[in-house]
C-alpha cells in the first residue's frame, strides 16, 4: 500500500507551491484563465503549508513575544519576520488579484468583470506585490535551505530504496 | 474531535491574520495613484492601452522559455539570499 509520510507530503506540497508561484509569475505562459484559477487555489495551498509549519510558527511566536520562553536568535527573528512579510505580500497579491480578476471571479459571481482601466490602482498593487513576492519567496527558500536540502536528500533516498 | 477543533482554531487564527493584512492593503490602496493619473506619466496612457500585446487568455506552450527564465530568476535570487544569510547572524 502506498504510504505518504508527513515529510514527503510537506515536500510535495512545497514543490507544488514553488512551481505554482513560478507559473503565476508568467501569465504569458499560463494565460489569464489558468493564472486566475491557479491564483484562487493558492490560499488553500498556503493554508496547508502554514498548518504543516504550525509547530515552528507557534514556538517562534512564543519565543519572540514571551519573556519566559528564552530569547530567539537573530536568524530566527529574521526568518519569522521574513515569513510574516511574505504572508502579508501574498495576501495583498491574492486580494488584488481577486479585485482585478477578468475570468475566474466573474465566472463564479456571474457578474461582469470591471474594466482594467477602472482598477489601475489594484493592478499596480498586484504587480508590485508580485515583484516583492519573488524576492521574499526566494529569501524564504534561502533561509530554510538546510531543511530543503535534507528533504531533497530524504526524497532521493526514498526513490533509491523504491527502485530495488 | 480534538485534532479537528485544534486545526479549526489554527485556520481561524490564519484567517484573522489574513483579514488584518487585507485591511492594511485596502488602507494602502487609497494612497496608490494609478500611473496614468500622475503628471509625469500623462500622455503615455495606462499599461493596457500602450501594450500592443495584451495578456493571452489561453495558455501558450510556446512561451515555456519565459517560465524557465522565471525559475532561473528564483534560483538566482535564492542563491544570492543564501550568500547573504550565510553570514553569521
Amino acid at each position: 500500500m502506498f504510504f505518504l509520510s508527513r515529510l514527503r507530503l510537506i515536500f510535495l506540497l512545497d514543490a507544488t507551491l514553488l512551481i505554482a508561484i513560478c507559473a503565476l509569475e508568467t501569465v504569458n505562459f499560463t494565460g489569464l484563465i489558468l493564472h486566475e484559477w491557479l491564483g484562487l487555489l493558492m490560499p488553500f495551498l498556503i493554508l496547508a503549508h502554514l498548518l504543516f509549519s504550525w509547530t515552528w510558527i507557534a514556538a517562534t511566536t512564543r519565543r519572540l513575544f514571551s519573556s519566559r520562553s528564552g530569547r530567539a536568535d537573530t536568524r530566527t527573528r529574521i526568518n519569522y519576520f521574513l515569513t510574516l512579510a511574505l504572508f502579508a505580500c501574498i495576501t495583498a497579491q491574492i486580494l488584488s488579484g481577486i479585485l482585478i480578476s477578468q475570468q475566474a471571479i466573474p465566472f463564479l459571481t456571474k457578474k461582469p468583470a470591471l474594466a482594467l482601466t477602472e482598477n489601475l490602482a489594484w493592478g499596480r498593487i498586484h504587480k508590485n506585490s508580485s515583484d516583492f513576492a519573488v524576492a521574499l519567496v526566494s529569501f524564504h527558500l534561502a533561509i530554510n535551505w538546510n531543511w530543503l536540502a535534507a528533504a531533497v536528500r530524504s526524497r532521493l533516498g526514498w526513490r533509491k530504496a523504491g527502485a530495488r | 474531535m480534538m485534532p479537528f477543533v485544534r486545526t479549526l482554531g489554527r485556520i481561524v487564527l490564519i484567517a484573522v491574520a489574513a483579514t488584518f493584512f487585507a485591511g492594511l492593503t485596502f488602507v494602502y490602496s487609497r494612497t496608490v495613484r494609478p500611473r496614468a493619473e500622475r503628471r509625469e506619466f500623462r500622455g503615455r496612457g495606462p499599461r493596457e492601452q500602450r501594450d500592443p500585446h495584451p495578456r493571452p487568455t489561453e495558455p501558450r506552450p510556446g512561451a515555456f522559455p519565459v517560465f524557465l527564465r522565471q525559475c532561473g530568476v528564483f534560483a538566482v535570487v535564492t542563491l544570492a539570499g543564501r550568500k547573504i544569510l550565510r553570514l553569521r547572524l
